[in-house]
């Protein structure tokens, strides 16, 4: 029933969209404006690896609504799944697929503007199928330097056992969400912006693995609270130096929830131009997080006290850790391609990027570090 | 303890600088720097969004960065 009213909330929201009719720029020529992304991501760390194909199509319509759709496949394979707690180790193979598509329209009101959207996305695997809609608005103002933007949003997830792993595709249990979202953007000067945003997310429902182990007596499943609210800050900056080309920028998140899990993510980003067709980025993040209430401190993770009946988890993601992730992109426009046969191509970049992260938690599943690789690229037309 | 009391400094210094920042106006022909690369804080669309999604099933804190959804799609991002 609920996927029935996302489904119609993102088609009313779309055809109302299509719908309007104000100037553009295009509109007198009739043209139709749009970009073509698509990436290749390669995850991996101790048990697991991840390669992820991605591929979305942006247009834009003469009367300026925006539309968009994507694809992803997500390939992963984990020892740690597959080993399932015993002491022989095997490898499990799961593909996830997602969908999504969104629609929007930016409408000018005299010096001031709004824009307006929707989205939604499903994604699927044997084990979990999973539905996401959600509505935005933005207004920016004071002559476009101030901006303020509000997104609601709702997840509906159905979790079951996994048929590949040689189980019956028993159902387990849902997961629902809702999402607040408020944003604000400042345009402090012609060469500093500031950002700062709030999020807030209800979950209720399964919050659990249905592979994970914990340790009470004899080993069961673990057994996380079945509700969870969630508070992020995030703080913003960007600052462009004409003088070198370089821009910095700075993001900071603070994090709290209602399992007392805390973590504060700084991040610095550094891109620099090089000529006409390169720039590079270079990015540092920190990320420190408390243990959540009902965890065991990290030395001993799953680990219960014999008859304990409270809540429990061998989640590694839960207990406390930090991490440094280190990372540099390499954007590389497309221009040498402008007079030969392949001009069309001319205006597109070309992406690479490679991130390293170590972790203080070593004795999980997760091992201490991993690497992250994209390659992609986006061409306008 | 630590946590809190870093971020709530580091929140204070923030909204300072909104406020002081909000008397400011910026004119469209002033606009060129902008548009350059990394003044976009949410540039890095596709990429940034799987990065996310790999980070919410390693970390137990998620959003921020622009993130519309709150979870979903499996991965254990509880």
């Amino acid at each position: 029933m609920r996927r029935r009213w996302l489904a119609a909330l993102w088609v009313c929201a779309s055809m109302w969209f299509v719908g309007q009719s104000v100037a553009r720029a295009d509109e007198a020529s009739g043209t139709w404006t749009g970009e073509l992304e698509s990436h290749g991501s390669y995850y991996l760390e101790r048990s697991t690896k991840v390669l992820v194909p991605t591929g979305r199509l942006m247009l834009e319509a003469p009367n300026g609504v925006r539309m968009n759709v994507s694809y992803l496949a997500d390939v992963i394979s984990s020892a740690s799944i597959g080993q399932m707690g015993s002491e022989i180790d095997a490898v499990h193979v799961e593909v996830r697929q997602g969908v999504a598509a969104g629609a929007g329209k930016t409408i000018a009101l005299g010096e001031n503007e709004i824009s307006l959207g929707v989205s939604a996305t499903h994604s699927w695997e044997t084990d979990y199928i999973s539905w996401l809609g959600g509505v935005n608005a933005g207004y920016l103002f004071n002559q476009k330097n101030t901006g303020v933007s509000l997104g609601v949003s709702g997840v509906h997830d159905s979790i079951y056992r996994n048929v590949d792993m040689g189980m019956s595709r028993d159902f387990i249990g849902h997961l629902d969400g809702v999402t607040l979202n408020l944003g604000f953007t400042q345009v402090v000067s012609p060469v500093l912006t500031f950002g700062a945003g709030y999020q807030f997310v209800y979950l209720t429902g399964f919050l659990g693995n249905a592979y994970r182990r914990v340790v009470i007596g004899p080993g069961q499943p673990e057994r996380p609270p079945e509700e969870r609210l969630r508070h992020n800050l995030e703080l913003t900056a960007a600052w462009y130096l004409p003088s070198t080309a370089t821009t910095l920028q700075g993001f900071a998140r603070l994090y709290t929830d209602s399992w007392n899990l805390n973590a504060i993510t700084p991040e610095l980003r550094v891109y620099q131009q090089l000529g006409r067709d390169f720039n590079v980025r270079l990015r540092a993040r920190y990320y420190l997080q408390g243990r959540a209430d009902f965890a065991m401190p990290a030395a001993n993770i799953g680990r219960y006290p014999v008859g304990y009946t409270g809540p429990s988890t061998s989640d590694p993601k839960l207990t406390e850790f930090d991490s440094i992730q280190l990372g540099i992109r390499l954007s590389m426009a497309m221009t040498a391609l402008e007079r030969t046969f392949l001009s069309w191509a001319s205006r597109g970049v070309l992406d690479l990027s490679f991130d390293h992260t170590w972790t203080t938690v070593a004795s999980t599943s997760f091992g201490n570090k991993n690497l992250f690789l994209i390659l992609g690229g986006r061409l306008p037309f | 303890m630590l946590i809190r009391s870093c971020g709530l400094r580091l929140a204070l210094l923030c909204l300072s600088a909104f406020v002081f920042g909000a008397c400011a106006t910026v004119k469209p022909y002033e606009r060129e720097y902008l548009t350059r690369p990394g003044m976009d804080m949410h540039g890095e669309s596709q990429a940034g969004e799987f990065e996310a999604h790999l980070q919410s099933s390693r970390e137990g804190a998620i959003g921020g960065h622009g993130t519309i959804e709150a979870t979903g799609g499996g991965c254990g991002c509880n």
